[in-house]
């Protein structure tokens, strides 16, 4: 069974005659420790689809399948806890809680639903992205990329089952992306994590197992590569 | 007045009995509760239950006893994989060693009817060498293949600095290179302690090179450059010879994939997949970009070492 | 079982804290400017109704609920054994001290107190104990009041006293004399309420020698376990005791009526601690509202990662509480000092409170004022947490802390600043209305009780009850034993006008007269009367024989100020010429019957013994009314007739002068005030009242007036403001990065800073325009309710605190956005268009 999945997901915007569809109709599935990118143009209903899958939007019609649990059946409250401990996200503007520092930003959804830190593992990402010495410093004082990657440990720290990652690169310079690329890759794999990306950068989508390509708010093709 | 003390005993005793009444019931509601859950853990149940979504202790405990059953299915899901990979890889061997194998045979046969020329004679049996030693490589880059992948051999990266390892591996093809008079530059950089294992990231940038100079076309140039990102080395081969579709980039490190416009090229369509293997048991990973007839580069990425 | 989750939202609580100072600073001002209001409120009023309490049971002279007269043995250890009767003493009446003309209208007696009515219900009462209860047959205890009528300002223990009592009933006996010992003295305050009753305190020894007991002239004085029971429990003793026919149960004057002034206080204080709260919510919703819509993106981001509405609730809430706990207690403490410190002066100073004053200090003042804190805080942040919980994450992402009418079409400003002022203002049409509301309200109310204060002028109290520069009274009157006195003979008057200054004066004058009875005239009169002074015995014989009443003579001048509000106004002159007479009634209707009077003046013949000069009688119409104690003359069994004084003369031979009132010319008040006061050295039988010293007690009162309301007021003022303050700076700091457009495409510093200042006056000007109109018109409401209870008050509108705050509100509203934008203006364009991201 898929881990997500949706079904004739629409989602519109405004009224008649003024309606913008953002999403018109999207079926796709994806398995369980699977790696997808998404690629399409600005406006193509991308950052929709993720918003919908992680249940931080309502769709307008359809459904969307995460885990077996329909979310359109969940009240606020339950969407929000079923989020913090099946899904981690990673933000194009890295959205850190600017006033916690770069440890405690990181535990945040751990501590979130009262689980106790494993530190061994925390501080296997904090080494492995690098943020060792920023620690304990706030967010502000960090760099772009560094900022990223403290969200990508953030998205990891509760071991969540599904990664959602919007344009993680996309304030960054190709230098940096390469290594926060290489770090979401790796660490995705390393965890069995099911990944789905947001890009418009094909040289990115290289490193999935599946690109699906959209265009005015449709799968347009789908497929390895 | 005289009541007023019992009442109020009497009020502090029911009130006792109460508590423990409902501590009780407590205890073994949560009793049950966890009762229930482990069950389901034993039954491999996942049922589709909204109570995972409460932000309450149950609820929790429901959620991790999920999490664990998913692991249990998905550990079994890996070793039934790991199995069919093993199978696949008997078949695709077997069907990629038929090739040299059944003209060792003919050559052979060949040889055996005795009515050739000594010319004729002698060329066979370059041509059977050659096919036992293309079997012969082949053999190897699967044993290695099914070895790492299967998880038979552990890479054991150590910080060691990079220099060597690339001059080792360009060592390796500077042969072959000599032979279609390639030329092979490094541009300068400074070493770096990186976090890898020697013998086996000379093998993947073995494969690379090997690569680049199979599809150079003669005299061209291959350039190998070191970079040094803030998590990453990336260290880059680039040639310039017929290149890749873009379409094809997520397929080239497949196994067995072979490039759509290299017919006349021999090659098993291993190397990559090969190389892709030794650098993500190390932590790294590998990224090509290309075009066609102008550039293809491959990127390799090691971690640095930690600080 | 709840998820252990809480540490974290602790966490963030504190961090959302710590990184919101400025916000903070208006949410503790604004939850210690609520509780220091509240508990000023509840202290003042608290302690001004405790006061009044004590004031009351000083009045009474006893904390006694009732009292049963002439018990019996039996009776009394009857009430003992009653369960809902606390305590049981006895007291008993010993003598009745003749008067003297220093004593002028006092009624002393002797009387004996059993040790638990000395010490349970008389001690609590009285004040300034000093020296001990009489044990000797030759002690007394006198109340301070007394000895200072006797011209002992200096009493020591053990001085002598000689007095003259009778020992009989109604004074029939021959009076005795005796030397006493003085053991102790007291205030009592009793003699304020009773007309100068009050009771000297003698040893049981003395009652004993006189053979006056409990049960022939004393009484049993109960406290019941409920003092809001008292008339009920008094009709159960009556049947408990099985009193008999001649023996009474008379509660405590003060618990005769019910405590309906107690609910209407109450009443207005909730009123007014619901006004406060009101005002205290408003700045901390407003407050807090701004700070939550500027954290949209933080509150979206937090839901984002998973937590819970319920959780993001608790973060506001928590924060809400923890500013609580710096606020309250600031609040609780500056209203501590201001209970230790201005209370106690406010009370003092207060006139109507003669009886001491009582500090009320009880920590539930504290305890409540922080409790209505808690609710006005949580109040202001409910909605607030309840939209922090409602965020979507997706539009939290959007966010840009900017808010614009979508329904609105504009016509094009053309870049006009004032235009472009104008539109913002009503940007966030709610939080618009919530700063105007809140300024307003301030500023309202601010000018209603300053308008209210001025209104309350003591100078006008003093006009409205004094109705003269000077009022002399001769203390020789009915109702002195003694011999009445021309006190304001020839010599004495040419003194009088002989007094700097002197303008005018207009006399009073007093005797007694009888009229004629008839049943049909005066038939219905002497009913009510007997109904009213309960004097059942009263038979129509003894009417008939003697309806004898006070007869007073006054100016013309007394009249015009009663002719003013008249509905039906007397004619003066032919009331001078003597034409007809006035009657003194609360009811008109109880005389329709009467024509005209018949009125035959009475005389002191040489025994002393008054006596009617039929001879002299005349006929004269009955021509009108004026109140009951007009010219301050009470009433015997005929009623007072008001005639000319020229009428008067030719009635009496010398009639006398009661009274004497004065006007001396404006300037001239302080030193006729003291040639007056030299004039009446040592004379006891004169007694003074003025102007000038009337307004002198009242002046403290009139500051305190002026600094409690004002202050209460400015505070109010203060918290609109503060709220204008927040929302004005939130608004320049959350448009930060639009404004750096503005400057990108052309619009010079100047401009803006134009734009922002006709910003900050719009408010202004909006604000000042509703207070002037709705305000006013509200104002104006509320001191007409007033009005009715201080009659007083003249309506006096506050032009120069009003123009001072109006000036101040412009000033700030204009000076704010100066300065904020001055603060931001620091950075350059480019890093400000970026920040926003």
């Amino acid at each position: 069974m898929p881990i997500l999945l949706t079904q004739e997901l629409k989602k519109h915007y405004g009224k008649e005659p003024n309606i913008v569809r953002a999403l018109d109709g999207v079926d796709i599935a994806v398995e369980a420790g699977e790696f997808v990118a998404v690629v399409g143009m600005s406006g193509s209903g991308k950052s929709t689809l993720l918003h919908m899958l992680g249940g931080l939007d309502k769709p307008t019609a359809g459904k969307v399948i995460v885990d077996g649990h329909e979310l359109s059946k969940m009240s606020d409250e339950q969407l929000t806890v079923f989020r913090r401990r099946n899904v981690g996200f990673v933000f194009q503007s890295y959205n850190l809680v600017p006033i916690l520092s770069v440890y405690e930003n990181i535990v945040l959804p751990v501590e979130l639903d009262g689980n106790t830190i494993d530190s061994a593992f925390i501080d296997e990402i904090i080494g492995t992205l690098g943020l060792g010495e920023k620690r304990n410093n706030l967010p502000n004082m960090l760099s772009g990329g560094q900022q990223q990657r403290v969200a990508i440990a953030r998205a990891l720290a509760a071991k969540p089952s599904i990664l959602l990652a919007d344009e993680p690169t996309g304030n960054l310079d190709s230098k940096t992306s390469q290594d926060v690329l290489g770090t979401l890759k790796m660490t995705s794999t390393k965890f069995h994590q099911t990944m789905m990306m947001i890009t418009h950068n094909e040289q990115i989508a290289q490193l999935a197992d599946r690109v699906i390509h959209m265009e005015d708010g449709k799968v347009v093709r789908e497929g390895r590569g | 007045m005289i009541w007023l003390p019992y009442t109020i005993a009497g009020m502090t005793i029911l009130f006792l009995i109460i508590t423990i009444f409902c501590c009780r019931r407590y205890v073994i509601n949560t009793f049950n509760s966890i009762d229930k859950v482990l069950d389901r853990i034993l039954a491999k149940d996942k049922s589709l239950q909204m109570e995972i979504m409460e932000d309450d202790r149950i609820s929790k405990l429901t959620h991790k006893a999920n999490r664990i059953v998913d692991r249990c299915i998905s550990d079994i899901a890996q070793s039934k994989e790991e199995k069919e990979t093993i199978q696949g890889f008997i078949s695709d061997m077997s069907h990629q060693m038929k090739t040299p194998l059944s003209s060792i045979s003919m050559y052979s046969d060949l040889l055996i009817e005795d009515k050739l020329s000594e010319g004729e004679r002698q060329e066979f049996v370059i041509r059977i060498k050659s096919g036992t030693e293309r079997l012969k490589w082949m053999m190897d880059s699967l044993i290695k293949m099914s070895r790492l992948e299967v998880g038979a051999i552990q890479l054991t990266p150590v910080q060691t600095g990079i220099r060597q390892t690339i001059s080792e591996s360009i060592s390796g093809v500077v042969a072959l290179a000599a032979k279609k008079n390639i030329s092979i530059t490094v541009s300068s950089f400074e070493e770096v302690l990186l976090y890898h294992d020697r013998k086996w990231t000379r093998e993947a940038l073995n494969n690379i090179l090997e690569n680049a100079v199979k599809y150079s076309i003669a005299e061209g140039v291959i350039e190998v450059s070191v970079e040094q990102l803030s998590l990453y080395t990336k260290i880059t081969v680039t040639d310039h010879g017929i290149g890749i579709d873009k379409s094809d980039f997520n397929q080239i490190f497949k196994r067995f994939y072979r490039g759509r416009n290299t017919k006349n090229c021999e090659g098993a369509g291993l190397g990559l997949y090969l190389s892709m293997l030794i650098l993500e048991k190390q932590g790294g990973y590998i990224m090509v970009d290309s075009k066609p007839f102008e550039f293809t580069s491959f990127s390799m990425f090691l971690q640095n070492c930690k600080k | 079982m709840k998820n252990n989750n809480g540490a974290v939202i602790r966490r963030l609580t504190g961090r959302s804290l710590k990184s919101n100072k400025k916000r903070n600073f208006f949410i503790i001002t604004a939850i210690a400017l609520t509780t220091l209001l509240i508990a000023s409120v509840f202290s003042i009023g608290m302690s001004l109704m405790e006061s009044l309490k004590m004031q009351e049971i000083r009045l009474m002279g006893t904390v006694a609920h009732a009292a049963v007269s002439r018990p019996t043995a039996a009776q009394i250890e009857q009430l003992n054994r009653l369960d809902y009767v606390k305590t049981v003493s006895t007291c008993c009446n010993v003598a009745s001290v003749k008067n003297t003309a220093q004593m002028s209208d006092a009624n002393l007696s002797l009387f004996y107190f059993d040790k638990t009515e000395w010490e349970k219900s008389r001690t609590p009462a009285y004040t300034d104990i000093t020296g001990s209860y009489p044990q000797k047959e030759n002690e007394i205890m006198v109340p301070l009041w007394v000895l200072e009528r006797w011209g002992i300002n200096n009493p020591a223990i053990g001085m002598e006293i000689p007095l003259t009592y009778y020992i009989e009933r109604g004074n029939t006996d021959a009076p005795v004399n005796t030397v006493f010992h003085l053991s102790g003295w007291f205030t009592s305050y009793m003699h304020i309420r009773s007309g100068n009753i009050d009771s000297i305190l003698v040893s049981e020894k003395l009652a004993q020698k006189y053979g006056k007991t409990v049960e022939t002239d004393g009484s049993a004085t109960v406290i019941f376990d409920n003092s809001s029971r008292v008339l009920a429990y008094c009709e159960q003793l009556k049947s408990d005791l099985g009193v008999a026919e001649d023996q009474l149960v008379k509660p405590v004057p003060m618990y005769d009526t019910d405590t309906g002034t107690m609910r209407t206080n109450l009443i207005a204080l909730f009123t007014v601690i619901a006004f406060f709260i009101f005002t205290g919510y408003l700045l901390i919703y407003n407050v807090l509202y701004i700070s939550v819509s500027r954290d949209v993106r933080f509150y979206g981001l937090l839901k984002t990662l998973g937590t819970t509405p319920k959780q993001i609730r608790r973060i506001v809430i928590g924060q809400i509480l923890r500013l609580c706990l710096i606020g309250i207690p600031i609040g609780a403490v500056l209203a501590l000092l201001l209970s230790l410190v201005v209370v106690p002066a406010f009370l003092s100073k207060l006139a109507s409170i003669t009886t001491g004053t009582v500090v009320s200090f009880s920590p539930l003042i504290y305890l409540g004022a922080a409790l209505f804190a808690l609710l006005t805080a949580l109040l202001g942040a409910f909605r607030p947490a309840k939209k922090a919980a409602g965020i979507s994450p997706v539009e939290a992402q959007k966010f840009t802390g900017l808010k614009v009418n979508k329904s609105r079409v504009y016509s094009p400003a053309h870049g006009k600043p004032y235009k472009m002022a104008f539109r913002n203002i009503f940007r966030d049409r709610k939080r618009a209305v919530i700063v105007f509301l809140s300024l307003f309200l301030g500023v309202t109310t601010f000018i209603t009780i300053t308008t209210l204060v001025t209104s309350m002028d003591t100078d006008n109290y003093v006009a409205s009850y004094v109705e003269s520069d000077f009022v002399l009274q001769n203390n020789t009157m009915i109702g002195y034993e003694g011999e009445t006195k021309q006190k304001f003979n020839d010599a004495f008057m040419n003194t009088i006008k002989s007094l700097p200054g002197f303008e005018n004066l207009r006399k009073t004058t007093e005797e007694w007269m009888q009229l004629e009875y008839s049943k049909e005239e005066f038939g219905e009169y002497l009913a009510d009367y007997i109904k009213k002074n309960d004097a059942d015995d009263l038979t129509e014989q003894d009417v008939r024989k003697n309806f004898s009443g006070i007869i007073a003579g006054i100016d013309r001048e007394a009249l015009t100020a009663l002719n003013k509000t008249a509905a039906k106004p007397i004619d003066v002159d032919a009331f001078e010429r003597g034409e007809f007479a006035l009657l003194s009634t609360g009811n008109p209707s109880l005389f329709q019957n009467v024509p005209e009077l018949t009125i035959s003046p009475m005389n002191k013949n040489k025994e002393g013994v008054f006596e009617r000069s039929d001879s002299k009688s005349v006929k004269i119409p009955l021509g009108g009314f004026v109140p009951v104690f007009f010219e301050r003359i009470g009433y015997s069994i005929a009623p007072t007739v008001f005639i000319s004084n020229t009428l008067m003369s030719k009635l009496y031979e010398e009639p006398i002068i009661a009274k004497v009132n004065i006007d001396v010319a404006k300037g001239y008040d302080k030193q006729a005030l003291d040639e007056l006061k030299e004039v009446m050295k040592g004379d006891y039988e004169i007694s003074r009242a003025s102007k000038l010293e009337a307004q002198e007690e009242l002046r403290g009162t009139k500051m305190m007036l002026y600094i409690l309301g004002g202050g209460v007021a400015l505070i109010l003022a203060l918290i609109g403001i503060l709220n204008f303050i927040n929302v004005m700076s939130v608004g320049i700091m959350v448009r930060k990065q639009e404004l750096a457009t503005f400057e990108c495409i052309g619009m010079s510093w100047r401009q803006v800073r134009k734009m922002l200042v006709n910003e900050g006056i719009g408010y202004a000007a909006i604000t000042l325009l509703l207070v002037f109109t709705a305000g006013s018109a509200i104002t104006f409401g509320i001191f007409t309710l007033f009005q009715q209870q201080a009659t007083y008050a003249v309506f006096t509108y506050p032009f120069i605190p009003v123009m001072i705050v109006g000036l101040a509100i412009i000033a700030i509203c204009s000076i704010t956005p100066e300065i904020t934008y001055r603060s931001i203006y620091r950075t350059t364009i480019v890093e400000r268009l970026r920040e926003a991201e």
